[in-house]
Order: structure tokens, then C-alpha cells, then sequence
């Protein structure tokens, strides 16, 4: 059965009759078979789309002939949508040709151009699929991590009346925000919110939320993805203590014998000692106790005087296995192991202490005893090039925390003497940072340096020899007490690496292009990461990705039908991997018989395509052959003797980068033809091949910048892979100016430019070129 | 059955390897070896006195060099029912596939002037004929490229193989009297499907790339350990039997059967390799390629002549 295609060719207001011959053109594409109805327009951006309706009850295709789907500030991508969507129209079954940008705009005479390029974008459309409809996505929201941004996302889920699941590893949420007393309010107002009264504030209420699931204590023992879905299997540890019932009268602290480990243990942070059971700090929510099982000896004394019968001694952890649609990441920070610094002496001094335990003794006060001499190291293990002894990263935010703590700590002890060891800069960004800073430097010493060595002598009463090496002098100070603001590094990145996310060199999760506009969104798609597990950040800052990732979450439910999307044919896969090495959105994983695509996970940027040995994967709409086709036709209009050029352009930037051309019209030779690839990595280099043996006499292939590129890398790939295309054709005895490889972003207009009038030069002085074999 | 066994341009493994084979032995007990060069005492007339079509299987290894080749290539055609083109030199053109590289002109004149020792004085090249006290001395043309041998005569079945392994050999043996359907007795899938370091493969890209020599490899797949096995891109059933030498696939079993070309592995290979490359300044994306010094040799090892890329061209501005 032949289709049934419908024809807009747009004149633009005259800006493409100027220099395409409508009427020649017209004739042309009613010559074309199945075409059902051509409609001729003035300016389609700019006609209703309602009033289009009855034109096209006869097709079941549409090809635009017009303005690029890419650039077009009126008719782009998304408008074609709706425009499909209004006249009843499949969306994967049109196709634009791209007359303006990249043919009326850049060419005096370009009919014979646009006839090509309209069978261009025919003969491709005539072997269109329909989209694919997604799996149903499920409307639950993981939230792993209880901290503010976790909280944040967790209110904000609830609000929308989205179930929510939160999992936080430790008995109380709030996260590292309970362990610092005093936190910063923003960038913008240098003061400063108490923990115990505004971790409560956020965190409070969301335990009697009825969509939200809290699992304190918890863990995430597994994590994967399963028919467009996550599948979690949470591990919710006994607490020994029943919230529901527990009143916090606190008569069991009285009677338990036990001294439990420091509250928050592990990260050295303690606010005080507890007991085995007890609450981890007052203001702790769930407001309820718990017990420490490693102090508690089981005597059962707790469970005698507790009036609400709540204690279970015996209690066991659970196992919960559930569905989400979407995952947000909080998992925070850790400090970075400061025992690892050479001559710090951190662990084995007590008076040698980190940022975060300062904020401990900040929240005692120095109520016992007030330091004389504080030493302030900024950037430990933090901007360092050693890899051992820190990470090379700013971690942004202990400078203010620095200025921050001084400010409190001359508040509580105003004779204390205090020096600033930094490390070449200060960065107290923003305005509330810096005015502390400002304050600061009228009663504290700034000295450029680092510390040393610190010697443990009792020069006078607990005193320390701290050496320091300065770029100006070294030299030697005495102090009782040294602060290190602590470098931080990702949390917990293996549940990152779990869901086939792409981490950077330090463990942190790579956001999605372009990362401007889709803050959160990670290369997995729905899962979304936020507050210090996507780097250092103050409190307000982490509330904020989590209020956005939570409106993320809750658009990312729907899914539209995808025009592209990878497909595995079992009977060809060898399951040999190499498709799974190269997605970059974690959407294919190796099934029983062969590798498997999720639909739901898949960006259809093709670079399983191209990298799949076997040929098994293929893109929907985006078929080798369709490509070939293309090509096939695309130069009918080129005279003998003028090299035939294709531009493989990636779908993003170079595209684009070529329709800058037009936008700023720019004169271009009219014997090449551009195609929008799905990524400059989504064509293989047989298909390359395919493509000389079709006549064709030099190819463009183009992709994102270096850093840019939508799919982490799939630029690199291309170049690599050109390069070594380059080689191999040097060995065998053909130009190398027959293929070419270019990062072109958008406004790199005049990057293309250049390589098309230098390859077209090349290869006026070559004959055409017939492959064996 | 009659069989009739040729070699062209290859080095004579095949033949050997037919010899491995126990069933090898058999079949030759059971069978009338008519024509044998390398093993027996034959010449061009043995061949050209068979009755044509009277001979059952002809085995033809070595590619197609010289024109003497090509034209005992043909009368063994004329004389076979089915004709198989044994071993990777004939189905593909094989390692002497690798001079196509080179064209005639050049392979002659490294061969006989800048490498040839003279011993008269003189230097003197090859020609396909000359006159010696009044006698017309004749040798084969050399011609421009090597050739696989389906180029120059229809070939029913393949064996690839450098040399093909025993079990690839019994099975083409104990099936091919029953012209089996399957044209190539090897498997359709790669060589990572059967190959057991399969399961070692991670799911992440491979860091850096290195030549065999540079490293010591350890009991997992050679690819994760930055070897260059193209195991991925090449068809099984030869059993592995380099990797389990730690020895990465150089792809003598060609092909899987969709790629356009054996070089398709470039894009994979250029697909996985490298990390990091977030921070990596752009220009040293491409030291991770490094260790690929020379794809023809690495990708087209032997499949040159049967590829895209098959004939030297010489471009002026290569």
C-alpha cells in the first residue's frame, strides 16, 4: 500500500520564492508519486493550524518544505508537533526539507537545489515508521537521601499529590544540615538560620504526609531499571523502637546503662554522646527514639519503664521491593578523608579538627574552654594537583563556611586569635559571603600558605608548632586549635552507577546537554540528581535542585510517542557488549539471548547504531537505508565536474551551524547536501563506505564542540573515528580530503563555510573515485 | 569422491592444516585425490585432462595473483561440481592480500630494484615474456592486486580460516557432499558469542589502548585490557583459539555478515576507546588511538582485497 503524502511548501513571505522557482518546484513534486494534496502557502507560521485540518483529511504524511525544523524561530521541531497533533497527523511521519536555510538563503538560483533536496526529504519520508508508543510510566518518585534537597523534592512531590518514597541512610532527615548549627541563609543576606529550628521547619511535617513513605535507617540494596521503570529493593533497618508509638518522653534514656556510639559515627561528627537508645539530637524528626544496636546490651531495662509499649528488642529489618517512574539522587557529600594529607596529624589530635567538626564545638559554644589561637586551613584537600592528597575541584562553599564560623566564633570567644591559611585566592562568592569575609579581615590574620607540619608540643598549655610553607616566607606559628575546611567529595556514587548514569572523573554525575536548560536532569533519563550529590553547595542552593528536580519528575511522567528509537534484532546480536560501552543514557543492558534497548531510556542518538559490529541495532527513522536513499537522490541537480559534497551534520550544533549560514546569508557552493544525523556518531564508517560507492565525492561529517556534545561523547567517537578513517584511506591512496571531521557549534557558520569551500576545492582537482569490492 | 586440491598465492598452511584433521585422513582414504601440487608430483596437463564437471569437490586456497593462478582457478571450475575457496587468502585475498597496498609498478620495483641484489650487474626485472637465443620465454602476468578467488570464478563455499581451525575443517568436510545451504562454514555471529572471556566484559569504555607486546594479558576479555580483538566484529566458529593464547582476533574468519567492511570494527573500536574524556583537552582524545599504528594491518589483516578499499589508489594529494 502506498502512502499518502501531503505537501506544504511554504513561500516564507517571498523569502523562498526569491530565489527558488516556485512554480518549477511545485510541478516537480507533483510528479512525485503518492502525493495527495501540495498546498502552497504564503507563510505557515503564521496560518492557524486549525484552518489546516481539512486540507490533509487525505494524507497520513506530511513533508514540510520550508524553514529548518532546527533553527526556525517560528516553525521549529516542537511546533511541528503540535501542528501534527492538530491535523490528526502520526508524529514521526513527516519530514522537513530545509529550503530556506540552507538553500534560498544561501543560494542566488537554488530550484534545481531544492528539487533535489524536497526528494531528499521524500524518499525518506516514504520509509517512515510511526512513532513508538512508551510503556506507561509509573507515578512514584524515589527519593534516595533525606537531606534538604531530598526534603525539599519529597514537600514538593507531596504537594502535586505524587507518591514519593524517601530512603535516608541515617535515623533522622535533614542531613548534614542538622550537624552544622548556624547555616548560611543564602548567597545574598549575609546572616545566618539555626539548624534545630529550621530543619524541623522543612522536614516536620512530611513524616504525617500520606503520600510520602519515609524509610529512615534505610538503605537502597539494589537499584535497576525494568520495562521503562526503576525497580528499588530498599532495606529498612530496625530501629527497635516504634515511631507510631514512641512519645519521646525519654524515660527509657534515663534507665539505659549503654553509652551508644557518637550520633552520626563514621564521619566523626558528633553532637553528643548518646545512649544506646536515645534520639541522635533533640530537634531529630522522626521525632522518636531509637536504639543504637552495637552499645546495646540487650538488658531490657528500656523496655520495662516504657510507658507505650513501643521497645522491640527483637525487631527485624524489612525488605521492600517497589516501582518508581523517576529517581532523584540526594545523597550528598563526604568529606574527603583528610588522614590521608601528609603532616596534618589529622585523627590521632584532637585539637586537629575539620570544618564540619568545628561546627560541633560551634554548637557547644567553647562553653568549657575557649581556643586562644585558631588556625584556619581553606582548601584541604581541595584545588590540589596531588591525586592523593585531595581532589583538584573547588569545593565552593568552605571559604564562606570559613568566614561563617569566624564570625561565630568571635561572637562566642572575642580574645580568640585567629589565622586564615588560603590557598593562593579567597572564593566567598556572592554578596552575603563576601561582606563576612570583609568583615572578618579587620581582626584576622590572611596568610597565603598551607600547613606543613604540625608538631604536638607543649610549648604553652596544649599549644601546637603548626610550620607553614607560604610563597612568601616559611615560618612557624603557634595555635591550640586547627580548623581544615574539608574538600567534599560524592556520597554514595555506586547507586549512580547502578542506574547506568555517566559519572565524572570524581565520581559526580554528569548533567545532560545542554546543561543550561535541564539543570538536574542526568544522562539517564527521570532520574535526576540534586544538592550536594551533584556538587558542593550551601543549603539554599541544594532546597532549590530539589524544588526543580521535583517539577522535572513530575513533567518526565509523560511520555510522548519517540521517532527515534534503538531496536536490537535478537537474531543478529552476538551480545557482545560494545552497544552497551557506548550509550550514554544507561539504556541498554545485555537480556538472556542478546542486548536489549529500553525504549523508555533511549535518546535515539544512535551510537549503539553505529557501534554495533553485527548491525543488529537500527534506529527507527533513521535506517542506514534511509540514508543511502537520500544520497541516492540528492544530487541529480549537480553538473558534471563539480564535486557532489554531503555535510553529515549533527542534529544540535552543526545543523545548526549550517542553517547560521543562511541566517546570515551567506553565499555557499550549491553542489552539497546536507543531512540532519542524530549524533555525529551515529553513522558507522561502512555506512560511510556505502555512501562513496553511491557517487558521492567527499563527505562532511560534523558534531558538537569538544565538551558539548548531547550525548557525552559522541563527538569524540566520530573524530576518532574519522581520524582513523583518514589513516587507512592515506594508506590506500585516497585523499584524505575526501572525508573531513569538523566540531561545529552553532554560530560556527563560518567554520562549515570554510571546510565546504576547501573540500570542494580538493576535489575539483580529483576524479571521481570507484571502490573495489 | 573425487577431489581435486589447488594452492594460488598463500603460504601453504592450508594445506597443512587439512592434514591436522583425523577426518581429513579419512575422507582422503575413502576418496580419488586427482590433482594435489603441493603434495604429489601434478602439473597444469593432470588438471586439464580431468572431464569437466567430473570431479566432486575442488579445494582452492591462496588468492588470485597471478594469471596462472586465475587460469587454473578456471579449469578447476570447469572441472568441479562444487568449488570451495579454502582458508582467508582465498575468500578474502588473506595476508599477500596486504600488498594491495601497492600497486604492480611499485611491488616490482621494491622487489627487483631497491631490495634485489644483483648478481650480473644489472638490474633486471620480471616480464611476462622475452626472447633467449631466439626461444619466447613466458611467465605469468603479476598482475595489479591480489584478488579473492570468488572475483575471478563463482566459488560455492567458503572456509575461512588462517589456516581454518579442525573443527571448522570436519564440519565443512563431514556437510558439504550434502551442499548444505549455509555458504560459509563459519558462524554468523562474532566470535565474542562463543568466545568464554565474554563474560568478563564490562559495561563501561576502555581506558587505553595497547599493541600486543605492551602488555601481559590476564585470563579476561583481551578488548578490557585495551587490546585491539576483533573478536566483536568476526565471525565465530574457529573456537577462540587465539584469544586463549592471549593472542586479540586479527579477524581471519572475516567479516560478520552485515558490516560493509571489515574496517566497520574502526567505529567500534573508536566507540569504546577512552575515558575521562570530560576533562581530556580535545587534541588528546586521539592518544588513546595511539596504539593503532596501522589500520590497514590491524582492520583489513585479511580482508583487504575483498573490501572497499581493495586496490591502491593514488590520489595526488594523499
Amino acid at each position: 500500500m502506498g502512502s499518502k503524502i501531503g505537501v506544504i511548501l511554504c513561500k516564507c513571505g517571498g523569502q523562498i520564492s526569491k530565489s527558488i522557482d516556485i512554480d518549477i518546484l511545485s510541478k516537480e513534486i507533483e510528479g512525485l508519486e503518492d502525493i495527495n494534496k501540495l498546498l502552497i502557502t504564503d507563510n505557515l507560521c503564521k496560518t492557524p493550524f486549525s484552518s489546516m485540518k481539512e486540507e490533509f483529511t487525505d494524507c497520513d504524511r506530511i513533508l514540510f518544505a520550508g524553514c529548518s525544523e532546527r533553527t526556525s524561530l517560528t516553525f521549529s521541531e516542537e511546533r511541528i508537533r503540535k501542528f501534527l497533533r492538530e491535523i490528526g497527523i502520526d508524529p514521526a511521519l513527516y519530514e522537513v526539507a530545509n529550503i530556506r536555510e540552507q538553500c534560498a538563503w544561501i543560494h542566488r538560483d537554488g530550484t534545481d537545489k531544492a528539487i533535489d533536496i524536497v526528494k531528499m526529504a521524500y524518499v525518506k519520508l516514504k520509509s517512515n515508521t510511526p512513532a513508538l508508543k512508551m510503556p506507561g510510566v509509573v507515578k512514584k518518585v524515589l527519593i534516595i537521601g533525606g537531606g534538604p534537597a531530598g526534603v525539599q523534592a519529597a514537600k514538593d512531590l507531596a504537594e502535586e499529590g505524587i507518591e514519593t518514597t524517601l530512603v535516608e541512610s541515617k535515623s533522622y532527615l535533614g542531613g548534614h544540615a542538622c550537624q552544622i548549627p548556624f547555616l548560611l541563609q543564602c548567597e545574598g543576606w549575609p546572616s545566618m538560620c539555626v539548624s534545630e529550628c529550621v530543619v524541623p521547619v522543612q522536614t516536620k511535617n512530611l513524616i504525617f504526609d500520606e503520600k510520602v513513605n519515609v524509610f529512615t535507617s534505610s538503605e537502597i540494596e539494589d537499584i535497576w531499571k525494568e520495562n521503562g521503570n526503576f525497580r528499588a529493593k530498599i532495606k529498612v533497618n530496625p530501629k527497635f523502637v516504634d515511631p507510631n508509638k514512641c512519645v519521646s518522653c525519654g524515660k527509657c534514656v534515663e534507665v539505659c546503662p549503654e553509652v551508644g556510639n557518637p550520633s552520626g559515627s563514621g564521619d566523626g561528627m558528633e553532637i553528643y554522646r548518646r545512649k544506646a537508645i536515645d534520639k541522635d539530637f533533640a530537634f531529630a524528626i522522626p521525632d522518636s527514639y531509637n536504639i543504637n544496636i552495637d552499645g546495646c546490651t540487650k538488658c531490657g531495662k528500656c523496655v520495662e519503664v516504657c510507658p507505650e509499649n513501643a521497645i522491640d528488642l527483637e525487631e527485624e529489618s524489612i525488605s521492600i521491593e517497589e516501582e518508581y517512574g523517576a529517581v532523584i539522587l540526594a545523597t550528598g557529600f563526604d568529606s574527603f578523608d583528610l588522614r590521608k594529607i601528609k603532616g596534618l596529624n589529622y585523627g590521632d589530635n584532637i585539637n586537629v579538627i575539620s570544618s564540619l567538626e568545628m561546627e560541633n564545638r560551634l554548637n557547644a559554644r567553647f562553653r568549657d574552654s575557649k581556643p586562644k589561637h585558631v588556625v584556619f586551613q581553606l582548601c584541604t584537600g581541595s584545588r590540589t594537583e596531588d591525586e592523593e592528597e585531595g581532589m583538584p575541584y573547588c569545593s565552593k562553599t568552605c571559604c564562606g563556611v570559613t568566614v561563617k564560623q569566624i564570625e561565630k566564633l568571635t561572637q562566642m570567644s572575642p580574645t580568640t586569635e585567629i589565622t586564615v591559611l588560603y590557598n593562593n585566592d579567597i572564593r566567598t562568592y556572592g554578596r552575603s559571603m563576601e561582606q563576612l569575609y570583609n568583615n572578618s579581615k579587620l581582626f584576622v590574620e590572611f596568610v597565603n600558605g598551607r600547613v606543613s607540619s604540625i608538631e604536638k608540643s607543649d610549648i604553652k598549655n596544649g599549644f601546637m608548632r603548626i610550620n607553614l610553607k607560604s610563597p612568601s616566607a616559611d615560618e612557624s606559628i603557634e595555635a591550640d586549635l586547627v580548623v581544615l575546611a574539608e574538600a567534599q567529595v560524592p556520597g554514595n556514587f555506586e547507586i549512580a552507577e547502578k542506574l547506568g548514569l555517566k559519572l565524572d572523573r570524581f565520581n559526580y554525575p554528569i548533567e545532560n546537554q545542554p546543561r543550561i536548560l535541564r539543570p538536574t536532569e542526568s544522562f539517564v533519563d527521570r532520574v535526576f540528581v540534586v544538592g550536594a550529590a551533584s556538587g558542593p553547595k550551601i543549603i539554599q542552593e541544594s532546597v532549590e535542585q530539589g524544588s526543580v528536580a521535583a517539577l522535572r519528575a513530575i513533567q518526565s511522567f509523560r511520555k510522548e510517542p519517540k521517532k527515534f528509537i534503538s531496536t536490537i534484532d535478537g537474531n543478529l546480536c552476538s551480545s557482545c557488549e560494545m552497544c552497551v560501552k557506548a550509550c550514554p543514557h544507561g539504556a541498554i543492558s545485555i537480556g538472556e539471548e542478546s542486548a536489549v534497548v529500553d525504549p523508555a531510556f533511549c535518546q535515539g542518538c544512535g551510537l549503539c547504531v553505529s557501534t554495533c559490529p553485527s548491525r543488529a541495532v537500527q534506529l527507527t527513522n533513521f535506517y542506514d537505508k534511509q540514508i543511502l536513499d537520500q544520497a541516492e537522490v540528492a544530487f541529480e541537480s549537480v553538473k558534471e565536474g563539480e564535486p557532489k559534497i554531503l555535510a553529515l551534520l549533527c542534529y544540535w550544533c552543526s545543523y545548526s551551524g549550517a542553517d547560521m549560514a543562511g541566517h546570515n546569508r551567506i553565499e555557499l557552493p550549491t553542489n552539497f547536501r546536507s543531512i540532519r544525523i542524530r549524533c555525529s556518531s551515529s553513522v558507522n564508517s561502512g555506512l560511510l563506505i556505502d555512501l562513496f560507492r553511491k557517487g558521492v565525492d567527499g563527505i562532511i561529517v560534523a558534531g558538537c564542540p569538544p565538551k558539548n556534545c548531547h550525548h557525552l561523547t559522541g563527538n569524540y567517537m566520530a573524530a576518532k573515528r574519522i581520524r582513523l578513517m583518514n589513516m587507512l584511506m592515506s594508506q590506500m591512496g585516497i585523499s584524505p580530503s575526501r572525508l573531513k571531521w569538523e566540531y561545529i557549534g552553532a554560530p560556527e557558520y563560518g567554520k562549515f563555510e570554510e571546510t565546504l569551500k576547501r573540500m570542494n576545492q580538493a576535489l575539483k582537482r580529483l576524479k571521481p573515485i570507484v571502490l573495489e569490492g | 569422491m573425487r577431489i581435486i586440491l589447488n594452492w594460488a598465492a598463500s603460504c601453504g598452511g592450508c594445506d597443512v592444516s587439512l592434514l591436522d584433521s583425523e577426518l581429513a585422513l579419512n575422507v582422503a582414504q575413502s576418496s580419488e585425490v586427482l590433482y594435489w601440487p603441493v603434495a604429489l608430483d601434478f602439473k597444469r596437463n593432470d588438471l586439464e585432462a580431468i572431464e569437466d564437471g567430473s570431479v566432486d569437490i575442488g579445494i582452492i586456497n591462496g588468492g588470485i595473483r597471478t594469471s596462472e593462478q586465475e587460469e587454473e582457478a578456471k579449469i578447476a571450475r570447469e572441472k568441479c561440481k562444487i568449488l570451495v575457496a579454502f582458508g582467508s587468502c582465498a575468500c578474502f585475498g588473506g595476508i599477500p592480500g596486504l600488498a594491495n597496498q601497492y600497486d604492480r609498478e611499485s611491488i616490482i620495483n621494491r622487489a627487483y630494484d631497491e631490495l634485489a641484489v644483483s648478481l650480473i650487474g644489472e638490474k633486471i626485472f620480471p616480464q611476462p615474456s622475452c626472447n633467449v637465443n631466439g626461444l619466447c620465454l613466458t611467465l605469468p602476468e603479476f598482475y595489479d592486486r591480489v584478488k579473492p578467488l570468488d572475483e575471478v570464478v563463482e566459488v560455492d563455499y567458503y572456509v575461512p580460516g588462517c589456516p581454518p581451525s579442525t573443527s571448522t575443517i570436519e564440519e565443512f568436510l563431514a556437510t558439504v557432499g550434502n551442499r548444505p545451504e549455509k555458504k560459509y562454514f563459519a558462524s554468523d555471529k562474532s566470535l565474542c558469542h562463543e568466545c568464554k572471556r565474554n563474560a568478563t566484559k564490562s559495561s563501561n569504555r576502555v581506558k587505553d589502548l595497547h599493541r600486543p607486546h605492551e602488555v601481559v594479558a590476564e585470563d579476561v576479555c583481551l578488548l578490557e585490557q585495551g587490546l585491539v580483538c576483533l573478536g566483536f566484529a568476526t565471525r565465530g566458529g574457529c573456537g577462540a583459539r587465539c584469544i586463549n593464547v592471549n593472542m586479540p582476533c586479527r579477524g581471519c574468519y572475516g567479516k560478520l555478515p552485515k558490516m560493509t567492511d571489515s574496517g566497520d570494527a574502526i567505529t567500534t573500536i573508536a566507540s569504546v576507546a577512552g575515558v575521562g574524556e570530560d576533562y581530556t583537552p580535545p587534541p588528546n582524545i586521539f592518544q588513546v588511538l595511539n596504539a593503532v599504528k596501522d589500520p590497514v594491518g590491524i582492520f583489513y589483516m585479511f580482508s583487504l582485497p575483498k573490501s572497499a578499499f581493495g586496490k591502491y589508489v593514488g590520489e595526488e594529494d594523499v
